[in-house]
């Protein structure tokens, strides 16, 4: 693996209210350690909710994986301009990611 | 993990792990768990775990290759075909194994995470609601009628960014806001992360 996990308490619990997802999840992060822009997306700031500087990964059937990479936040002055501003930041792009949420959506693709 | 037969493929051996894992199971079911299989396998690892070609049908994603290959099972005393009456009245036939679990042997440890994140998922719902899921995946909804089924367009962001011409990045960010609980945890998780 290229980058080091960091579990928020929150994803702990998010991961917790769903059980029988837990090995596929596991799976997802270790893809994501290897390869964590891969088939993932940089949030935005809308309807009100600033969700910019962090990522989202979608899981089947219908879950998202959300977290930040420590390097990419440094590197693209994210702390700078307050998106994300981790208490234990070094300051320095280390190879981490940070994993914050897990959940559900609610979109429906129709062809 | 013991290497596989060298007289049994993956998919062989898929198709006799999902028999005895999936109930209710039917031969439709079982294509379509195969598809599923392959799906979440190509989400992971931007490849499909078998060499199955799927294509897109009324009844949803279709390769004759599994039903050739169950008859193989059963011509090889490894599955035999169990014809049961369903509470609708009409008859179906059940894929069975007759083999020992413990036979079944994947060289591939991620393959057996997939296998049990489908059986996890789907594994005792109805034929019918997995033939309904399997029509709703992106694969699927991206192929024409009788084409094969090209799993490289499985991200359902990208292809709602796609049909609502905007960003991967507004997609992904509207899939986020779709759910006031998901919203919620990440501003949480982000609160937590300043302390």
């Amino acid at each position: 693996m290229v980058y080091r996990p960091f579990f928020t308490d929150h994803f702990k619990r998010d991961i917790e209210k769903y059980p029988d997802q837990k090995a596929k999840v596991e799976a997802v992060v270790s893809r994501i350690l290897t390869s964590p822009q891969h088939r993932s997306h940089l949030l935005k700031y809308k309807y009100g909710k600033d969700l910019r500087g962090k990522r989202s990964r979608h899981l089947s059937t219908n879950f998202l994986i959300i977290f930040i990479l420590c390097d990419e936040c440094i590197e693209n002055g994210f702390r700078e301009k307050g998106y994300n501003n981790c208490s234990f930041c070094t300051g320095q792009p280390e190879k981490r990611v940070i994993f914050l949420s897990f959940g559900t959506y609610d979109v429906t693709y129709k062809k | 993990m013991k290497s596989r037969s060298k007289h049994r493929s993956i998919l062989e051996d898929i198709i006799i792990y999902l028999c005895f894992k999936a109930n209710p199971n039917s031969l439709r079911k079982i294509t379509k768990l195969v598809y599923l299989v392959d799906l979440y396998y190509y989400e992971l690892y931007d490849r499909q775990l078998t060499d199955v070609e799927f294509r897109h049908h009324d009844h949803g994603a279709w390769a004759p290759e599994i039903y050739d290959v169950i008859e193989k099972l059963c011509d090889e005393g490894i599955l035999y075909e169990q014809v049961v009456r369903t509470k609708d009245g009409y008859s179906a036939t059940i894929p069975t194994p007759k083999v020992k679990e413990t036979s079944i042997s994947l060289s591939d440890e991620d393959a057996f995470t997939v296998l049990g994140s489908v059986i996890s998922d789907w594994g005792t719902a109805e034929p019918q609601a997995v033939v309904d899921y399997t029509k709703t995946t992106i694969p699927f909804l991206g192929t024409h009628y009788g084409e094969v089924i090209v799993f490289s367009r499985s991200d359902p962001i990208v292809e709602y960014a796609k049909k609502h011409n905007i960003s991967p990045s507004e997609g992904a960010t509207l899939f986020a806001l779709s759910n006031k609980e998901l919203t919620d945890s990440i501003l949480k998780a982000d609160a937590e992360l300043r302390k």
